[in-house]
């Protein structure tokens, strides 16, 4: 026999047993077996949504810190909505752009994006006052008003691509899909096809997005290329945003636009971090101890396992002792057993997290991953599971003399 | 030294010096053995008989190493035992003795040639040669066509065999058999004390047992009470020694 070899090996021939084992009683074995995939599944989703909040805290921090928003001299806040300057006044223009692009740091900017708007008035809707706006296919959707963190998530569909540019295609905000195209329930296959109207021309729909709030979600989102052939807003510019490479430049390029453009208005957003912060945090704090709660739930179950089928079996103990096996012998059959269960746990612990984590990255809205690390949280769990539960009650099994452990009953 | 009844222990298998086993409880004390001495040929059948609690299975139990004596010499196949550390009690277990289990414990989830390898598997013996072994002892026990059959799938007799072809696995010179025949019908219990009797022929047998007709089978037999070596015989023995046994039969 070919296989005669590897089991030539005593300790091979244990584990072999071992492995054989939890299959004894099937039905406790696919118990315990489902409920430690459970346990583990939903550890490694939790360990994996800490490690998301926080990356996510520490990007957004990093992103937010490094936005600047530039927007025309005395406009209200939320960037001159409508506008206390009709377009065509062109204090805050196309220079504007040319002259961020000049500053002393400019060797700092990472990324300049220029936003055009217009109100897009149509009394005859329940949804009269929208607005649409101009941007670089590419650039972030950054809604009015949101100079922070959040940016539109695409819902349906996709966003603007660099082709896109001078498509007459558009990215609408969910409110603006239900109350002007009617589309109730968001979803590619709603959209397809679905056209929409911008001063007098047809515009494709390829997308639906959706922000935090309503009206956010009220938008049209359209290559910039596209909108000034359409709208003819000249030179004229609604926004600049201008990112900075790292947090340590900030100061200065804001020192630099503060100076040199006078036309324009400088805010920086270092607090419109700290809502998503908290929510995140607290996030990341509760699936932290939900992580803990789990692992000690695994262990204790395998522990139980454990210590029952030592018991159960202490007679077998013996009588193994009893025909010439040895305590290292006994203790690695044993093992075996735990490391097959735990084993199979893991298993079905991935089969379970994976499309759960898929869920929970909606849910959340954290990018909880179900990659290799994932797979290694579940390997080591299982592993964990394992030697934590078996040890001591085979230890206490083990060492028992065979005559003893012949003598316990059950 | 007061109840033993030495054979000559020149060419002895077994040899006990004053074993006693005392097992406390508190301030209780329960003598299981006292003050054993004896000495076991090489070859042949040994029953041993007395009364429950009398020290029977004690007395095998140290004998096959499965416990240790608190206080005496234990010596077998020349060697002893008393000197052996723990694992040195684990190899002597594997290769000197066999041990026969009056409820079979045979491994329930390994069929019956798996659990005749299973004391070669700890010995190392290789694979290819732990099959032929296992099947040529299954073959001698009369269950060559229930090879892959598990314990619960064979009768109380049958499992019983299995347990002998275990005991004979690793070939050693001592079979420890503990009212092997305790769980069994007397017809069955019969051919189980043939088997061990023909067994008997190549090495010793020690068995412990309550049927008498049993006993008589063997070429010897001990008698025990209150932990002590009351009585001695060869086997027809144990009519004239009224030991505890109302019923027995006549004198010599
Ligand atoms: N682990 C133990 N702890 C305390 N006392 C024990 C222990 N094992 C055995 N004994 C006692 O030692 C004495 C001898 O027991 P042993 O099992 O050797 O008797 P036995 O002759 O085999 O009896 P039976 O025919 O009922 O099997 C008994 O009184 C028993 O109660
Ligand atoms: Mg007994």
């Amino acid at each position: 026999m070919a296989a005669g070899k590897v089991s030539d090996m005593p300790i091979a021939g244990s584990v072999l047993r071992g492995m054989r084992n939890p299959f004894r009683s099937l039905s406790r074995a696919l118990a315990v077996v489902l409920l430690l995939s459970l346990v583990i599944g939903f550890l490694a989703l939790m360990v994996q949504a800490t490690l998301a909040s926080r990356q996510k805290i520490t990007a957004m921090e990093g992103r937010v810190r490094t936005l600047i928003e530039l927007r025309e001299a005395g406009a209200f806040g939320t960037g001159g909505f409508g506008g206390d300057k009709p377009i065509g006044e062109e204090h805050f223009s196309v220079d504007t752009l040319e002259n961020v692009l000049r500053i002393p740091s400019a060797r700092h900017l990472a990324r300049v994006d220029e936003y055009v708007y217009k109100p897009d008035i149509d009394p005859s809707r329940r949804n009269a006052y929208a607005m649409v706006i101009g941007l670089h296919p590419g650039a972030a959707l950054r809604a009015i008003g949101e100079v922070d963190y959040e940016n539109a998530r695409i819902v349906a569909g996709r966003s603007l691509i660099p082709e896109d540019a001078k498509a007459r295609v558009a990215v609408v905000g969910r409110l603006y899909a239900q109350q002007r195209l009617g589309i109730e329930e968001t979803s590619g296959a709603a959209i397809a096809g679905r056209q929409l109207v911008l001063g007098g021309r047809p515009f494709q729909v390829i997308g639906v997005y959706a922000t935090e709030n309503d009206f956010g979600d009220n938008h049209v989102f359209v290559p910039i290329g596209t909108f000034r052939d359409i709208y003819h807003p000249g030179r004229k510019l609604s926004k600049i945003f201008v990112t900075v490479d790292s947090v340590a430049n900030v100061e200065t390029v804001v020192a630099d636009l503060r100076q040199r453009l006078p036309e324009a208005d400088v805010v920086t957003t270092p607090e419109a971090v700290s809502t998503a912060r908290t929510t995140l945090g607290s996030l990341s704090v509760a699936s932290a101890y939900a992580a803990v709660l789990l692992f000690a739930i695994g262990a204790v179950l395998i522990v139980f396992v454990m210590i029952l089928s030592t018991r159960e079996r202490i007679r077998e103990i013996g009588t193994l002792k009893a025909i010439g096996a040895s305590n290292a012998e006994v203790a690695v059959q044993f093992l075996a057993e735990a490391a097959a269960l735990s084993g199979l746990g893991g298993l079905g612990a991935a089969l379970l997290a994976a499309p759960l984590a898929r869920i929970l990255s909606r849910v959340l809205e954290l990018p909880v991953a179900f990659d290799a690390q994932a797979m290694a949280f579940i390997l080591t769990g299982s592993i964990a599971f394992a030697a934590l539960g078996s040890l001591y009650p085979v230890i206490r099994g083990v060492r028992l003399s065979p005559i003893e452990a012949m003598r316990r009953i059950g | 030294m007061s109840s033993q009844i030495v054979t000559d222990a020149r060419s002895a298998l077994i040899e006990l010096r004053d074993v006693a086993k005392i097992y406390r409880k508190g301030r209780e004390e329960v003598r299981a053995l006292d003050g054993i001495g004896l000495a076991v040929a090489e070859k042949g059948m040994v029953a041993i008989v007395g009364p429950s609690g009398s020290g029977k299975s004690s007395l095998l139990h140290i004998i096959g190493a499965m416990d240790r004596p608190t206080r005496g010499e234990v010596i077998v196949a020349g060697e002893p035992l008393n000197a052996r550390p723990e694992a040195g009690l684990t190899s002597f277990r594997r290769k000197t003795v066999g041990f026969v289990f009056q409820s079979f414990n045979l491994i329930p989830n390994l069929s019956a040639l798996e659990n005749v390898m299973l004391p070669m598997e700890f010995d190392g013996v290789a694979g290819d040669e732990r099959r032929r072994r296992a099947n040529r002892l299954l073959d001698r026990v009369g269950l060559a066509a229930r090879l892959g059959h598990r314990p619960r799938e064979l009768s109380g007799g049958e499992q019983q065999r299995v347990a002998i072809a275990r005991a004979l696995a690793n070939n050693p010179p001592l079979i420890l058999a503990d009212e092997p025949t305790g769980n069994l019908d007397s017809r069955t219990g019969q051919m189980i004390y043939e088997l061990l009797k023909e067994i008997a022929g190549e090495r010793t047998v020690l068995v412990v047992t309550h049927a008498e007709g049993l006993a008589q089978m063997a070429d010897r037999i001990l008698h025990l009470k209150d932990g002590k070596l009351v009585a001695d015989d060869p086997s027809q023995g144990l009519k004239k020694q009224p030991v505890d046994r109302p019923g027995t039969t006549g004198s010599a």
